[in-house]
């Protein structure tokens, strides 16, 4: 009966009847108290949310697998002790941690958030080593802060031995998925990606001039080999497929075009092989790839398209360029290390930009994807999700071998979006977005990647860009509520009310109990200067979720609104531990204090806050504002001059800067300071009324008068009105009294 | 629409959030005399449905005392004639100075059957000034309608003005583009 019972059980938890699942699982465990029965009861009342009920069903279970799941019950509870020694009893022989890589996954998060940082990293590595494809490991090490040690794991050689490419089928691979990507990616090896060794842009990608743009239409990519011809053939390109390890190298790739094919190994041209038969399914791939490109070519919505179709003529350029060069050297596939012939060389991290969006040249990320250098400039259309239509060209690549290349392209796609997340990590947004534009338009479509966009442009202080993502983001995700809190603040520092009400309304509708939805709503009221319901909003996500970081620094802020300002700190405060690089509660905490005239701190925390994003043009404006408050006057104008190099964009460092020099008598270069600040701010009512206060400095009493009345023109609000007319009014009187007593 | 907007007290006022805010948490609240179940707390329970009811002679008073001088610039009052008929306060004095023997008047309000918030502002008349600077504030109820001996209030809220981010980080005016304010912070 036992057997059976077991049986009916896991048919109910397939077909998710939980109710089911957990009464026979009962009546299992009542008649044989054994540990395979107790885990599988527990799964039954995890499955259905009842973590206390698989607790006490778990408690003294030994079973590696009852013990990973005892524990995950208990870092559901709270109780990460218990937890940890569940994961880790045995731990001294190392032997062990229950279901591996997921086992050290979870005891990474029960340290991060004891606050053990380096054990953490430490077991996500771990994680990593075990399973290369646990994102959420990544992801978390990315948020600890560990660049290197993501890097490095993600570009390890060893990874592309384990998940080799197989040319031919990487063809395949590719079409369908229309991941260029990935798949140079494991040929790479040696490379690794850094930046810095992304070789210009050309070789790969350059395959354009291929003829049709087979199926890779979105990568241009294309390591060099294809160059060879436009089919990608490559892979079967003899020479290096010896050096691979993919099974039945010639058979299965072939189909169709699958251009970007895994780059060192083409090196060579493209296979005669290839040749034939990927000529007519180049041909094939073409169209379609064509086809695609115009659909790209129409959505005009991303600015990007433009660059993108100038991007092609330099492909072509390009291309011709590689046409003439031997396929190796051109392909700076990675694979190069691998083949023999291959002189991969630059797999060049550098194509992405070239890569479907024309984007920078400079992306970082390895990218490269076999792609389909053909179609690539076109089909870059980052924008079009309609790159799925290439699957269909693909051709039937043998199944041999499909698995492997299965993980290996899902190993490119996962360097490529592992790259851009960890760049954002690190707040090196613009080569977050460059990564970022190599995925294949399908993917970039899709809504992680979206937002993820739009967190890149809102860290830039590109509100607007930011915005375009977000907006595109909810038409292709609607329900996707991760991620929106952000597009608040960007629409709260917009003051898009109708825009954020509306934003509002709908997620919440979504969903009542996701803390990002009461975050969307705090920050709406929080515009309309509600902030008491905005602060009530924000703790109802807190109670959703006491781990985000990000509405405790909301609530901060809303207490910094209403110069509540303990209760201020202790809301940053929190937010710091849960995550020590949230740098924008480094910034409440400095605002605070200078709010409090508390320069010194302001100051160090302002500094804390650089050190982890340090392109924040408002935080050395910040900054700077602080260190002119201390009277160090030249370090504060250095630190505006900063801000103003890092972002042209920024108004207010120039302001601050003209204001640090009036205070210095250095008035004439803050008034053509000033003056340019004119032509890029021109309705800005204080631009004026300082320009006017420094023409009274310099006795130009009519200048003044002149500055003040464009001042009171462009409407401030009423109580600056007052102000204006009285610093009017004391035009005639002596500077002293000038400033009126707060 | 969804219930949620509804907790927002007043959505189209954004004028007067961005000018005020309630800082009647800074203070000590008492009165003269209270009911047993209906004492100071009715006053500041945000619940217009429970009251003050006060219990002694006239004048009632209700003293607002503070630790620190504060800037204050209007008070607000919620009656109710329908309600509280002949409780309803008639004439009301407020008084403001830096202790409970210093106090000045600054303004007296004759009420007709109010039914709703009343403001009352305590910046002198004719002034340009925002604010005043006080310890102590003390609403004095010195007659109720159809003379009634004590009086019930529902709710009392007291602000001072609210100093936006421009001039809490010392910039004179507050800004007036998005270009500005964009990048005026980081949130």
């Amino acid at each position: 009966m036992e057997g059976f019972l077991t049986e009916c059980v896991h048919e109910s938890l397939n077909a998710y009847l939980h109710g089911n699942a957990i009464f026979l699982g009962e009546r299992l465990f009542a008649a044989n108290a054994s540990e395979e029965n107790a885990f599988l009861l527990a799964t039954c009342y995890l499955r259905n949310n009842q973590e206390y009920r698989a607790y006490h069903v778990l408690k003294g279970a030994t079973a590696p697998q009852s013990r990973y799941l005892f524990a995950l019950c208990c870092s559901k509870l709270g109780k990460l002790s218990e937890a940890e020694h569940a994961l880790c009893y045995s731990c001294k022989e190392e032997a062990e941690v229950p279901n591996g890589a997921a086992g050290h996954y979870l005891l990474g998060l029960i340290c991060k958030q004891s606050e053990r940082r380096s054990a953490a990293v430490n077991h996500f590595t771990q994680a990593l080593t075990l399973d290369p494809f646990l994102w959420s490991a990544y992801e978390e090490l990315c948020l600890l802060g560990a660049d290197e040690e993501a890097a490095t794991l993600l570009h390890n050689p060893d990874l592309d031995l384990a998940y080799p490419l197989n040319p031919e089928a990487s063809c395949n691979v590719e079409t369908a998925p229309s991941t260029p990507a990935p798949i140079n990616t494991p040929l790479d090896r040696g490379e690794v990606v850094t930046p810095a060794t992304t070789g210009p842009p050309s070789p790969r990608s350059r395959r354009p001039s291929a003829p049709p743009p087979p199926a890779r239409g979105t990568r241009t990519q294309s390591s060099t080999a294809e160059v060879a011809t436009p089919r990608p053939s490559e892979p079967r390109a003899t020479p290096s497929p010896s050096t691979f390890v993919t099974p039945s190298p010639s058979t299965s790739s072939l189909p169709a075009a699958p251009p970007p094919n895994p780059p060192g190994k083409h090196g060579n041209a493209p296979a005669n092989r290839g040749g034939p038969g990927a000529s007519t399914s180049g041909a094939a791939a073409g169209t379609p790839a064509s086809g695609q490109r115009r659909k790209f070519d129409d959505d005009g919505k991303l600015r990007k398209v433009s660059g993108r179709i100038d991007d092609e003529g330099k492909l072509r350029k390009v291309s011709g360029r590689l046409f003439a060069e031997p396929p190796p050297s051109v392909s700076g596939l990675r694979r190069s290390s691998r083949l023999s012939g291959g002189t991969t060389s630059s797999e060049t991290p550098g194509k992405p930009p070239v890569n479907r969006r024309g984007a920078q040249p400079s992306s970082p990320a390895p990218q490269s994807y076999r792609g389909a250098v053909a179609s690539t400039p076109a089909s870059a259309a980052p924008k079009a999700a309609a790159a799925s239509k290439e699957p269909a060209k693909d051709p039937v690549s043998g199944e041999a071998g499909k698995a492997t290349d299965g993980a290996a392209s899902a190993l490119q796609l996962i360097r490529i979006l592992g790259d851009g997340f960890r760049q954002l990590c690190m707040y090196k947004c613009q080569d977050c977005i460059a990564t970022l534009q190599q995925l294949p338009p399908e993917q970039y479509a899709s809504g992680w990647v979206l937002c993820t966009l739009g967190r890149a442009y809102f860290e830039m202080v590109d509100y607007v860009e930011s915005e375009r993502a977000f907006d595109w983001a909810r038409r292709n995700d609607p329900t996707r509520l991760e991620g929106l809190e952000v597009f608040s603040t960007v629409l709260w520092h917009l003051k898009k009310e109708v825009q954020l009400s509306f934003l509002a309304q709908e997620v919440i509708a979504l969903d009542r109990l996701s803390p990002h939805a009461w975050c969307v709503m705090g920050n709406c009221f929080s515009l309309q200067k509600e902030h008491e319901t905005a602060l009530r909003f924000f703790q109802r996500a807190l109670q959703l979720d006491p781990n985000f970081a990000y509405a405790h620094t909301l609530c901060g802020h809303e207490y910094f609104a209403n110069e509540d300002f303990e209760k201020g700190l202790l809301c940053f405060r929190t937010a710091i531990r849960i995550d020590e690089r949230h740098y924008n509660a480094w910034y409440g905490l400095g605002t605070i204090y200078y709010r409090q005239e508390k320069y010194e701190n302001a100051e160090y925390h302002f500094t804390r806050a650089l050190t982890i994003n340090a392109r924040s043009s408002v935080l050395h404006c910040y900054r700077g504002m602080a260190l002119h408050a201390l009277n160090r006057n030249a370090e504060a104008l250095s630190c505006l001059q900063t801000a103003i190099d890092t972002d042209e964009k920024n108004p207010l460092a120039k302001f601050e800067k003209a204001s640090v020099l009036m205070s210095e008598d250095r008035h004439e270069e803050a008034l053509s300071e000033l003056e340019a600040l004119k032509e890029c701010a021109p309705r800005e009512a204080s631009v004026f009324f300082l320009m006017g206060k420094i023409y009274k400095k310099l006795d130009k009493a009519n200048q003044a008068m002149v500055s003040f009345s464009i001042a009171l023109d462009l409407k401030p609000s009423s109580s600056d009105v007052s102000l204006i007319k009285s610093a009017i009014e004391k035009l005639t009187v002596p500077d002293d009294s000038e400033e009126e007593e707060l | 629409m969804s219930p949620y907007w509804n907790e927002a007290r007043d959505m189209g006022d954004e004028e007067k959030n961005e000018s005020r805010a309630e800082i009647g948490k800074l203070a000590v609240w008492s009165v003269t005399s209270a009911k047993p179940g209906n004492g100071v707390e009715m006053l500041r329970d945000d619940n217009l449905e429970t009251y003050w009811q006060s219990d002694g002679g006239q004048p009632h008073l209700v003293n607002i005392q503070f630790q620190k001088k504060v800037r204050l610039k209007e008070l607000e009052v919620y009656a109710d004639f329908k309600q509280d008929e002949s409780y309803t306060p008639n004439k009301i004095s407020i008084r403001a100075g830096n202790s409970f023997h210093d106090l000045r008047e600054i303004k007296v309000v004759d009420l007709e059957e109010p039914v709703g918030w009343v403001t009352f502002s305590l910046l002198p008349e004719n002034s340009a000034k925002e604010y005043i600077r006080a310890y102590f504030v003390q609403l004095a109820v010195l007659s109720n309608h159809q003379n009634g001996r004590d009086t019930h209030i529902r709710q009392i809220k007291i602000y001072g003005p609210r100093q936006d981010l421009a001039r809490a980080m010392g910039h004179p005016l507050q800004f007036t583009t998005t270009e500005f304010s964009m990048f005026s912070c980081v949130r």
